[in-house]
């Protein structure tokens, strides 16, 4: 039984036994045989990365090994050979279907191998007749074919060995040639989202916990190589909307906080910080250089904003006062563009500092209303390290920053005098 | 649903299998049919990790062209240039053409699309030479000359060609085919070895 199933079973034990449908025995006897939800979680996830993780290693080594290249072999035994891994992928997968269809762990592995064996087949018989070709050809053609496998053995290692594959096409083709890059890049990463959206709506926490790392890993170096040219505004508002997006996806589909959603959090924050420089306000929007990549992913990036503000608006009780910074970065960082474009970075910049600034201290003053010490923390080391940057800031006088650093000094102890009264209060109060 | 997935899994089983097969097919079609030209090398070995490890063979020219293509700078593009056949029958270029002459005969290229005082450089679409992994650093010795006996004094591919398709045949070392002239040079290597 999966995951979700075991789940469900555990909530409706209790009001079974309670109506009198089964005796507590039986209740029992069923929670021994399924084990607690999170053990049947950790072990179906580990079960699946292990058979993934398997079947890509031996896959890899079989590409060594023919890669050797046997010259002892006619060349029509090598073409042959080169086949035969396809071949017994393909007859791999069929058979996982008709009779292994319930199983992680075969699929995984089936859709590992098969995924593999469409790049071994390709290269070997490009090596066994000399074919000539560029290095991203290759790895678009291994995509187009091999993405589908993916899906229909619903595989989620097969998903991230595409998303790999994407990135590396990414930044082969993006530093080796000056052919545009978005619309293959957006057409290549939406193929792949189907399975993000399929695992979400199944309730499958594991596979979503697995492919949205990969999935940011691939987005942020992606768009990075596609907007790097037209300056640092548009490259931080298209990576801040992909971010963003991910985030409320995560939200959305665990109805908690998780730990990729903290991650997600962490990488805008980092951004965040950088963008409250003055000096990232400077725009080369009118670089004609790549400009059609830059249109397009900006497009898609402004749609995964939209689509982002509309999601959080229908789902809002999903989201707390925490959040709000979070889903401030958004338009904080698109105000950039207009400012920059007249050379008015200070704008922009001081409405990011003043930003992080409300997401630091809003973190504190939460984290330490609900006992939350992470969240606290992370309130924390976001104001010290706008401090930090502000201090290293040469754009501001001596005079200016000496005051504002003895302000803040000063509105951090009193802050620390209030919580330490609150808690000393709290303590005579718990002992009485 | 099964049935669906199965049929779904035949198409792309199918195209999974013809995509390399109308390669290698392909291959094989202007091999058999094709026009053979020599085009002299000069051979390096690197290696890749999923096609194993090559000969570069450095193919490259200058020839005359008539003026930059106003295309976005830094990137490179198909060109043509028509060629004749000099007395030991390599091909040498004469012209690049942005657009495929259909009245002569030609082999397409690659070029930065740049060109200074009417002649610009080009790369034949001919650049690997695959080989067993341990015979790739073996020609790379030979031909750079660090074992001086198997120094060859001309490098050189066949090619051939059928209509807008070219493809790489053999590479030469000293007018021999690289693995036996490697097989060769081993045996001359092994017979002077007992004598000093």
């Amino acid at each position: 039984m999966s995951g979700q199933g075991v789940r469900w079973l555990w909530r409706e034990l209790p009001g079974l036994v309670a109506t009198g449908v089964m005796d507590a025995e039986t209740a029992e006897r069923l929670r021994r045989h399924y084990g607690p939800p999170g053990q049947v979680f950790g072990r179906s996830l580990l079960m699946g990365i292990l058979a993934g993780l398997g079947a890509a290693c031996v896959g890899l080594g079989v590409i060594l090994i023919f890669a050797h290249n046997w010259d002892s072999l006619p060349r029509a035994a090598k073409t042959g050979l080169a086949f035969a891994p396809l071949l017994f992928g393909q007859a791999l997968a069929a058979w996982v279907i008709l009779k292994r269809g319930d199983s992680w762990a075969w699929r995984e592995g089936a859709a590992a191998w098969w995924v593999l064996s469409v790049g071994a087949c390709i290269a070997l018989v490009s090596q066994t007749w000399h074919i000539q070709g560029e290095l991203d050809d290759f790895l678009l053609m291994w995509l187009v074919l091999g993405i589908p496998a993916a899906h229909l053995l619903n595989s989620s290692t097969a998903i991230v060995l595409a998303l790999a594959g994407i990135l590396s096409w990414t930044t082969y083709a993006g530093t080796q040639s000056t052919a545009s890059l978005a619309l293959i890049y957006w057409t290549l990463m939406a193929a792949v989202l189907p399975h993000l959206w399929w695992a979400a709506r199944r309730g499958v926490a594991a596979r979503v916990a697995v492919v949205t790392p990969a999935l940011a890993a691939t987005m942020i170096p992606g768009l990075l190589i596609i907007l790097g040219k037209s300056g640092a505004p548009v490259t931080t508002f298209g990576v801040v909307s992909a971010v963003t997006a991910l985030w409320v996806f995560l939200r959305l589909s665990a109805e908690k906080e998780t730990r990729t959603g903290n991650l997600l959090v962490a990488v805008l924050a980092v951004t965040a910080l950088m963008m409250t420089f003055r000096d990232m306000h400077r725009t080369r929007w009118f670089n004609a250089d790549r400009l059609d990549d830059a249109m397009v992913t900006v497009g898609v990036c402004i749609a995964l904003a939209a689509l982002s503000a509309l999601a959080v608006r229908r789902n809002f009780r999903l989201f707390g006062k925490a959040d709000i910074p979070v889903l401030l970065m958004v338009p904080v960082t698109a105000l950039s563009w207009p400012f920059a474009a007249y050379d008015l970075g200070e704008i922009p910049a001081l409405a990011m500092n003043l930003l992080v600034a409300g997401a630091g201290l809003s973190w504190i003053l939460l984290g330490f209303r609900d006992g939350l010490f992470l969240r606290m923390n992370a309130g924390l080391a976001l104001l010290a390290a706008l401090m930090a940057c502000r201090f290293f800031d040469s754009d501001i006088g001596l005079l200016a920053k000496g005051i504002a650093f003895v302000g803040a000094g000063a509105a951090f102890l009193v802050v620390n005098l209030l919580a330490g009264r609150r808690t000393a209060q709290t303590a005579r109060e718990d002992a009485l | 649903m099964k049935s669906l997935k199965l049929v779904l899994l035949g198409a792309l089983a199918l195209a999974q299998l013809a995509v390399p097969a109308r390669m290698a097919l392909d291959q094989v079609m202007v091999r058999a049919r094709g026009v053979q030209l020599k085009i002299r090398c000069a051979p390096i070995d690197p290696v890749n990790p999923f096609m194993g490890r090559y000969v570069r063979l450095n193919l490259s020219g200058e020839v005359a062209a008539p003026g930059t293509r106003p295309v976005r700078a830094g990137g490179k593009h198909d060109a043509w240039i028509t060629y004749s056949l000099d007395a030991e029958g390599f091909v040498e270029p004469a012209a690049l053409h942005w657009v495929r002459p259909k009245d002569a005969p030609s082999l397409k290229v690659r070029t930065w699309g740049s060109v200074d005082g009417g002649r610009t450089t080009f790369s034949y679409p001919f650049d690997r030479y695959y080989l067993n992994e341990d015979r790739a650093p073996e020609v790379e010795r030979v031909i750079t000359g660090r074992d001086r006996n198997m120094r060859p004094r001309d490098a050189h591919v066949t090619v051939r060609v059928l209509g807008e398709t070219a493809v790489l045949e053999e590479l030469y070392l000293d007018g021999k085919p690289v693995l036996e002239y490697l097989r060769e040079h081993a045996e001359d290597a092994e017979k002077t070895e007992p004598g000093g």
